[in-house]
């Protein structure tokens, strides 16, 4: 079984600056999708994917970045993380448009990471 | 060109523990000591390949980085992106409201330079330089 990383997400509040920023640092093109949330479109197809999500104003976290793992079963990684010291941020939730589902869980560290399950 | 997103790195301060974690998680992840150090990465760094031969090559590569025990940052996941030019992105990131962290840094075995900025969410974003 492999477990690519394969996504990133860079979250941040104002995403409109956030988005000027990285578009005009790096060319980055970003286009709108659902929930606020803009996709990535780095110019080149060698890397991974990504998007900028709006981190809600009274949210008690201001920003993070975080890359996604993709696994075969996101309830057997869970159970397996959550044995191995780490917790679960956010319960399996499906995408839009027919595209799989995710969950965030914190390593021991602290980090925050995803995992991607396909449809 | 344009720029794309080619490394992670996951951070914490006790870099041992985060490998047993990953390793036993992700058991196919290749995660090995990358045998250097430099002035500025003193400790000893794991570099990892989510999807070591014979498999697909999908996905990006990263490490795992100890946090030094003095560094007042407990732990952090940031990317890196892949640039031309590292000190005119710097130029222009300063330019643009980000803030350059750690200016270039030359790694050991012809793997290139690195520096970090926050952007003005205050995310720590690494650039690469082949």
């Amino acid at each position: 079984m492999e477990n690519p990383v394969i996504f990133f997400e860079i979250a941040g509040k104002r995403i409109e600056k956030l988005s000027a920023f990285y578009a005009s640092v790096f060319g980055w093109k970003m286009t709108p999708a659902p929930d606020g949330v803009l996709e990535i479109d780095t110019g080149t197809d060698t890397d991974i994917q990504g998007i900028l999500y709006p981190v809600e104003d009274n949210s008690d976290y201001s920003n993070h970045v975080i890359i996604y793992v993709r696994v075969d079963d996101l309830d057997t990684s869970i159970k397996r993380l959550e044995h191995l010291g780490g917790k679960v941020f956010m319960t399996p939730e499906a995408l839009p448009n027919n595209m799989g589902s995710f969950a965030i869980f914190t390593d021991p560290s602290g980090n925050f990471i995803g995992l991607h399950q396909n449809p | 060109m344009g720029n794309p997103v080619m490394f992670f790195e996951i951070a914490g301060k006790n870099g041992e523990s985060l490998r047993d974690f990953y390793s036993a998680l992700f058991e196919e992840w290749a995660i090995l000591p990358f045998g250097w150090s430099t002035p500025h990465f003193p400790n000893d760094i794991f570099a990892i390949d989510p999807t070591p031969p014979p498999m697909s090559d999908e996905g990006i590569k990263g490490h795992i980085f100890p946090m030094p025990d003095d560094m007042n940052l407990s732990n952090r996941v940031s990317i890196f992106i892949q640039v031309d030019d590292i000190e005119e992105t710097l130029k222009k990131i300063e330019n643009k409201g980000g803030k350059p962290l750690v200016t270039k840094q030359v790694l050991p075995d012809g793997l290139g330079s690195i520096a970090m900025f926050a952007d003005p969410s205050g995310n720590v974003i690494g650039l690469h330089q082949v």
